[in-house]
């Protein structure tokens, strides 16, 4: 080769003279460069030379390592000599030497020139060839050679037969030799072109990975890496495949409802993904009608597919459970409540009997005036109300004991249960007991009221206990046990201090008739008047009647209890109270209560609003159990004016400031 | 976007490839275990359906979800006379979750497969520095949802070869030319052809495939 010999001549010979020429060939020289081919030339070397050693070296080898590093070498110098061959042309061999003698077979020696160390080892092999013979003439010189020479080739023929022995031995076929299968077989060569169009067409397209929906079956196991992908476990295969399904298939891309293994799956993932994905039945489930049994398992609440039971479940604003703890808690309190109604039921029917009606409070100047003509009548009142007290003390702390653990989760669940009940039956009664509120009977009820005092006395205790239950405003008449309720609750405690001041309701029996009103009407989930005192005076009629209790004031009370609890829940009471109290807390708390009292403290609770008939009917259902009792139209005048009746009802033990 | 070729390989030979890829690329073998999920819109979303592939790579211990957006060939008078296929291919790396993810987007199943192999890489500067992976990998069906286990080959006799190379819109020319060099690296095991075109088995494959792997040593030269 006599480009690398020639190369360092050529790169001084090149004349600086000559830049012109090197700016056209500005490419060519970005390619021009020398040291990496220098070193990738000695690596290269390096390589071959290793590959030499281990030639000689290692005993066994193999063809295919063999080969492989053959083919790396290869590579490698193919490469170099691509990379070369731009750059050859940037250097010409420029002869020094140059004569008469050489000129014409210059071109001969150029093209055929060695490598140093080639010609050093030639002049090394022509001595010691010649060196036998040197002094003979040369044609004994020729012959001798010739003589070599087919000595040489009948040892290579011999080499290169025993060379192909062993390829045959060894099981090489010769590279250039004819091959047998040249060609395949015209059958082997279609069935291969059709597996490599199904193998193409698999691969590219998914042909023929498509299942249909009726062929796909469902798989005993996710594996590990698709189940935890789907969120789910692998070990639920009925399950958990369903979510792992949870795809539609592809060609009909129908939506298909979930399978009813779906529903049973108590995990929330599943169901939050299960939305807006079509769940589809596999495993021969079938094909279920509706798209809408996927939603069914969504545990939301007031969504119209939530679990049936969630009645007119009220907006998350007026409720600050989380909506599945309360969805939860609804259906144990429901069965709770269920429960707890019978209960109460035979609690409240004693404390019916025992219960007094309030007159009105002296600071009314109406309500006392109203009530004046019964004034004899109250001092009978306040005995029965001590009667009632002690007797109403011990079943107080017997019903708190039981309310303790489920008072404060159930209350708000309680009122919305209750609420809708109620409401299916208060509002069918508002009217008519506005009517009857307003119509001169009240006078007639009171009188029906003092003879029931103690009737009414129960029931404004548990009017009065209503509020604590539910955040009210008779917190300080709360016992104890009552204390670790709602903040309202505290003010209220605050403002009724204040208001017992004034009513001497800091009493035992204010906390009697407090604690069984609570009790009672905490437990009494059927209890309309504590559901509505509950709704209305926890949200609302806490603070007012807190604020009307601290103040003594008919008309704040009137119009504050009248317009909270006709605000709240449209109750009957509060439509009651509004109307009944007008601006006169006293009147109402008198009249309405005392009405309320006799006749519907006659009645438990819901008990009649309706003056006229409410004593008699008060009483006539007095030994209902409590759901019969509800049906009657709801007593709720009494319920919040509970403490007030307490209240005034002590206050008349003392004569009226006249 | 990137340059492909695909050529298939009977089953037999793919020792032999894997030596000749050994000896071409440096010996980086990596295995390939992946399965593949094809998922596509209905048609409630959107005019034109939309097809992703969910790849979960299952050779690490840990699989490793990874998403793939194919997208159609490069057309054209250029595109056709080249060796090979040119397409825009979108690939991210993506949680685990990506199959919920993809459904509650509206993507339903449309196939999946298995593929199992193996594959090298070779870095090549000529004409262009690009590496160029070579992957030779078995196709299996999935007869049950998801079920890897129980994957079957599509054609049990028949590998697939494929050389990838990445590219970009004004280079690709070149890696087109990277790839048809390496191809002919390739040429007496495997034909390389465009995706869509069958180019059949290369008759003297077992030829080659002998002459790559022996049963003997080598004696020592006379």
């Amino acid at each position: 080769m006599a480009a690398p010999g020639g190369q360092v001549q050529a790169a001084v010979a090149v004349p600086p003279g000559q830049a012109a020429p090197r700016t056209d060939m500005a490419p060519v020289l970005q390619q021009l460069n020398l040291a990496s081919l220098r070193t990738r030339t000695q690596d290269l070397h390096n390589a071959i030379s290793r590959i030499l050693h281990s030639f000689h070296t290692l005993p066994a080898l193999k063809w295919s390592e063999v080969l492989g590093q053959f083919a790396m070498v290869n590579v490698e110098l193919l490469n170099l000599v691509e990379d070369i061959k731009p750059i050859l042309k940037m250097f010409v061999v420029y002869p020094k030497n140059v004569n008469a003698e050489n000129a014409t077979i210059l071109p001969i020696m150029l093209s055929s020139k060695l490598l140093p160390e080639m010609e050093a080892e030639e002049t090394i092999l022509k001595d010691k060839m010649l060196a036998g013979i040197a002094n003979l003439p040369v044609h004994m010189q020729s012959e001798k050679i010739q003589r070599q020479i087919e000595l040489v080739r009948s040892v290579c023929d011999g080499a290169e037969k025993v060379l192909g022995e062993a390829r045959k031995v060894y099981g090489l076929s010769s590279r250039q030799g004819p091959v047998a299968l040249a060609t395949l077989d015209k059958q082997q060569a279609a069935r291969i072109g059709e597996q490599e169009k199904l193998l193409r067409a698999a691969s590219n397209s998914g042909d023929g990975l498509r299942i249909s929906p009726d062929q796909q079956q469902a798989p005993l196991m996710l594996p590990p890496h698709v189940s935890s992908a789907l969120g789910t476990s692998a070990t639920d295969p009925g399950a958990s495949f369903q979510r792992g399904s949870s795809s539609a298939l592809p060609p009909s891309g129908l939506l298909r409802p979930a399978a009813p293994q779906q529903q049973t799956n108590p995990a929330q993932i599943l169901q939050r993904s299960n939305i807006g994905v079509s769940m589809q039945p596999l495993g021969g489930a079938g094909s279920l009608p509706g798209v809408a049994a996927a939603a069914t398992t969504i545990p939301y609440v007031n969504s119209p597919r939530s679990v049936a039971g969630n009645f007119n479940v009220p907006s998350p604003q007026q409720i600050n459970t989380p909506s599945q703890v309360q969805q939860a808690a609804l259906l144990r309190q429901q069965k709770i409540q269920q429960l707890q109604k019978q209960q109460q039921q035979v609690l409240q029917a004693q404390q019916q009997n025992q219960q007094l009606r309030r007159p009105g409070t002296p600071p009314i100047p109406q309500a006392q005036a109203t009530l004046q003509p019964q004034g004899h009548q109250v001092n009978i009142l306040q005995l029965q109300q001590q009667q009632a007290k002690l007797q109403q003390q011990n079943q107080l702390q017997q019903l708190q004991q039981q309310q303790q653990l489920h008072q404060q989760q159930q209350q708000q669940q309680y009122q919305q249960a209750q609420q809708q009940l109620q409401q299916q039956n208060l509002q069918q009664q508002q009217q008519s007991l506005h009517n009857q509120l307003q119509n001169t009977q009240l006078h007639a009820a009171q009188q029906n009221v003092l003879a029931q005092g103690s009737q009414g006395r129960n029931q404004l205790n548990q009017l009065g206990n209503m509020n604590p239950l539910y955040g009210n405003n008779q917190s300080s008449l709360l016992p104890p046990t009552m204390s670790g309720q709602s903040q309202t609750l505290l003010q209220q405690r605050y403002l009724q201090g204040n208001a017992s001041h004034l009513y001497n309701m800091g009493n035992t029996t204010g906390n009697n008739m407090g604690n069984t009103m609570s009790n009672s009407m905490g437990n009494n989930m059927g209890n309309t008047m504590s559901n509505t005192m509950g709704n209305a005076m926890g949200n609302t009629m806490g603070n007012t009647l807190g604020n009307t209790m601290g103040n003594t004031l008919g008309n704040t009370m009137g119009n504050t209890i009248g317009n909270a609890l006709g605000n709240n829940m449209g109750n009957p009471l509060v439509s009651n109270m509004g109307n009944s109290l007008g601006n006169n807390v006293t009147n109402a708390m008198g009249n309405s209560l005392g009405n309320n009292m006799g006749g519907t403290l006659g009645n438990p609770l819901v008990g009649n609003m309706g003056m006229a008939g409410s004593a008699a009917q008060g009483t006539s259902t007095l030994a209902l159990p409590l759901q019969q009792q509800l049906a009657g139209p709801g007593n709720y005048s009494g319920l919040i004016n509970a403490n007030q009746l307490n209240a005034f009802a002590q206050q008349r033990q003392q004569p009226p400031p006249q | 976007m990137e340059c492909v070729v695909q050529g298939i390989l009977e089953a037999k030979h793919v020792d032999a490839l894997e030596v000749l890829l050994q000896g071409l690329c440096g010996g980086l073998r990596e295995t390939i275990k992946v399965h593949e999920i094809c998922l596509k819109t209905g048609p409630n979303l959107g005019a034109v359906a939309s097809e992703v592939h969910l790849c979960c790579s299952l050779s690490q211990p840990e699989p490793v979800w990874s998403v793939r957006h194919v997208g159609g060939a490069m057309r054209g008078a250029g595109a056709e006379q080249l060796p090979a296929l040119v397409r825009p291919v979108l690939e991210a790396g993506i949680s685990n979750n990506s199959l919920r993810f993809m459904h509650a987007l509206g993507y339903k199943l449309d196939y999946e497969m298995l593929r199992t192999g193996f594959s090298f890489q070779m870095h090549k500067t000529v004409p262009i520095a690009v590496t160029i992976t070579i992957a030779v990998t078995a196709i299996h069906r999935l007869p049950k949802t998801h079920s890897v286990d129980e994957a079957q080959p599509v054609t049990p006799n028949l590998h697939m070869v494929q050389l990838t190379a990445p590219a970009s819109p004004d280079n690709y020319s070149d890696v087109v030319g990277a790839i048809s060099g390496l191809a002919e690296y390739l040429a007496p095991l495997v034909h390389l052809s465009k995706p869509g075109v069958p180019a059949g088995v290369v008759p003297t494959a077992s030829t080659a495939a002998a002459a790559l792997i022996s049963r003997g040593g080598i004696t020592k030269v006379l």
